[in-house]
């Protein structure tokens, strides 16, 4: 029963919880269950909040019992990455210098997913401080894939991307600054949604790159991330970046179909360069897409080869200044590869930064060119499936050897710099089981639309219905 | 002009500039990420040059009524 119920979906569990068939105590039971069985082997977590997870749980039930049901979130087991405040539970950045960090009020996200009702099982595993593609932690250790415990679940959200995946509850907060949602939600084979810069308030969530980071739902559907965007979306006065416009009904935008849904294709890029694997599995999706009634078609663009190194340079150079302080005063409390990129970056020229900030300017209006004539832009997610957990380099299928950085951001790196919104979803699997991610890059806050092609797709899929054999 | 290696003596002058302590071993590690870090943003200032008509997109949020409270 309790393997049965931690597999609904958030949108599954939603519609038991609201008809009074499923108790949300329970279904966090049945969370914390799992977490207690599979999380030692996983490590997805840095802290387990079984008590007043339960406590939350009966609180909801009574509440809903008597009437007051808050929406799909309420009674809903779900968790944070550990960067993301939490009022009174620990908030360590996945750091050393942060490990009794204990915050005295919540992150904005934090805050509405509370007031939906949603339940907080524990806090996420991640890459130190969000700088980095493994989430192989010195300080906690490394989360592994539960696709393959030998692999990667990529990063920085990685505790985030296992936790979905191996069902240790129905959704989590990631971070995405240059590809943290994305990339463990294409490595663990769940969805994960990068929203557009200003969409959700970065209140409360610790800073990487002040110009590139985004908070964003990593769930098993496409669907189950509207469900959470719709809760956390939205104008706050203490994040300037936020905008202030309406947030649509992103559950009820599902519904619309993909008939006349125009979708680009980046000639020589998109479907280049690629495993072998991943190519086939994308080249079905567009498939799917086109069957669907969406109409696919190639676009030209040019000038994309700069984009990883201009999103390296913004990347480098942001967290140097966030954390010049510490590095200063407690350099030895950070892991190896975090301390040498935070070092590195203090010895940039000013200029290198410039210049990679006025390539976003480029970027952006050639991405916004596309976008004037389709709805979407469709990518893999990431050329390869998920590496070993201690590689720091990939072999390309091209047979060059690159850094795992450089290597995962070939496609990862659009969004952010154009500050669009992108949703990877699973879209198949590689010859050794792994699953494959294909990116669905929309317009500027138009989540909904990019939500939409998701469900629809796996409307049609199953991709997203398989879960790993634990 | 080509762009020499970064060396640790080049990563030791300029940490000094930067205010910055590091000892031989981190001098080491630095150079060696720098030197190809540097590489990436050397093609986007290679790439940018005499593009003079593009600003960066970097924008300043500017306080409402309603942020301040009013």
């Amino acid at each position: 029963m309790s393997e049965e119920l931690a597999g609904l979906s958030l949108a599954a569990a939603a519609a038991g919880i609201a008809s009074r068939e499923l108790s949300p105590v329970e279904l966090t039971q049945a969370a914390l269950d799992r977490i207690q069985a599979l999380d030692p082997r996983l490590n997805a977590f840095i802290t387990v909040s079984g008590e007043s997870a339960l406590a939350a749980a009966r609180a909801a039930e009574g509440a809903i019992a008597a009437g007051y049901h808050l929406g799909p979130l309420h009674g809903i087991p779900l968790a944070l990455k550990d960067l993301i405040a939490t009022r009174g539970e620990r908030t360590t950045g996945g750091s050393r210098i942060l490990a009794d960090h204990v915050p005295d009020e919540d992150a904005t996200v934090t805050a509405r997913l509370r007031r939906a009702g949603a339940i907080f099982v524990g806090k996420l595993n991640m890459h130190e401080f969000a700088y980095g593609v493994t989430t192989n932690n010195p300080h906690y250790g490394p989360a592994r894939n539960p696709w393959n415990l030998d692999r990667s679940p990529g990063g920085s959200s990685g505790g985030s991307g296992a936790a979905v995946a191996a069902r240790l509850c129905q959704g989590a907060l990631g971070t995405d600054t240059g590809c943290s949602v994305r990339l463990p939600a294409a490595y663990n084979g769940i969805s994960g949604l990068r929203p557009s810069i200003g969409r959700v308030s970065n209140h409360g969530v610790g800073t990487l790159a002040w110009t590139l980071d985004t908070v964003g739902p990593m769930c098993r559907t496409a669907e189950d991330c509207a469900l959470v965007l719709g809760a956390i979306a939205g104008h706050d006065a203490r994040d300037r970046q936020t905008l202030a416009a309406p947030v649509p009904d992103y559950r009820d935008e599902l519904r619309h179909g993909l008939d006349g849904v125009r979708v680009a294709v980046i000639e020589d890029f998109s479907l280049a360069g690629l495993h072998p694997d991943v190519a086939g599995c994308a080249a079905r999706a567009l498939d799917d897409l086109r069957a669907g009634g969406a109409v696919v078609r190639e676009v030209a663009m040019r000038d994309l080869e700069p984009s990883i190194s201009a999103l390296l340079t913004i990347d480098i150079a942001e967290p140097s200044a966030y954390h010049a302080e510490w590095l200063r005063t407690r350099a030895g409390e950070y892991g190896d590869d975090v301390r040498t990129l935070l070092e590195a970056g203090e010895l940039y020229l000013a200029t290198h930064y410039i210049q990679a900030q006025r390539y976003r300017t480029l970027l952006r209006d050639q991405l916004l060119g596309v976008l004037r004539d389709a709805e979407a832009i469709v990518t893999p997610t990431v050329p390869f499936t998920a590496p070993p957990v201690e590689a720091v380099e990939v072999e390309l299928p091209t047979g060059e050897t690159l850094d795992v950085i450089p290597a995962v951001m070939r496609y990862n790196a659009l969004p952010p710099l154009g500050g669009l919104p992108a949703l990877s979803l699973p879209c198949g699997f590689d010859g050794e089981g792994l699953p494959v991610g294909l990116q669905v890059i929309g317009r500027p806050f138009d989540e909904a639309t990019v939500l939409r092609i998701g469900h629809r797709y796996q409307q049609e899929t199953d991709w997203h219905a398989r879960s790993p054999a634990l | 002009m080509a762009r020499p290696t970064v060396t640790e003596e080049m990563v030791e002058q300029l940490a000094r500039l930067a205010e910055l302590e590091l000892d031989a071993d981190r001098r080491a590690a630095v150079a060696e990420a720098l030197d190809g870090l540097l590489g990436d943003a050397a093609e986007v200032n290679r790439f940018m040059a005499g593009r003079r008509e593009v600003g960066p997109a970097v924008r300043f949020d500017h306080p409402t009524l309603e942020d301040d409270g009013a």
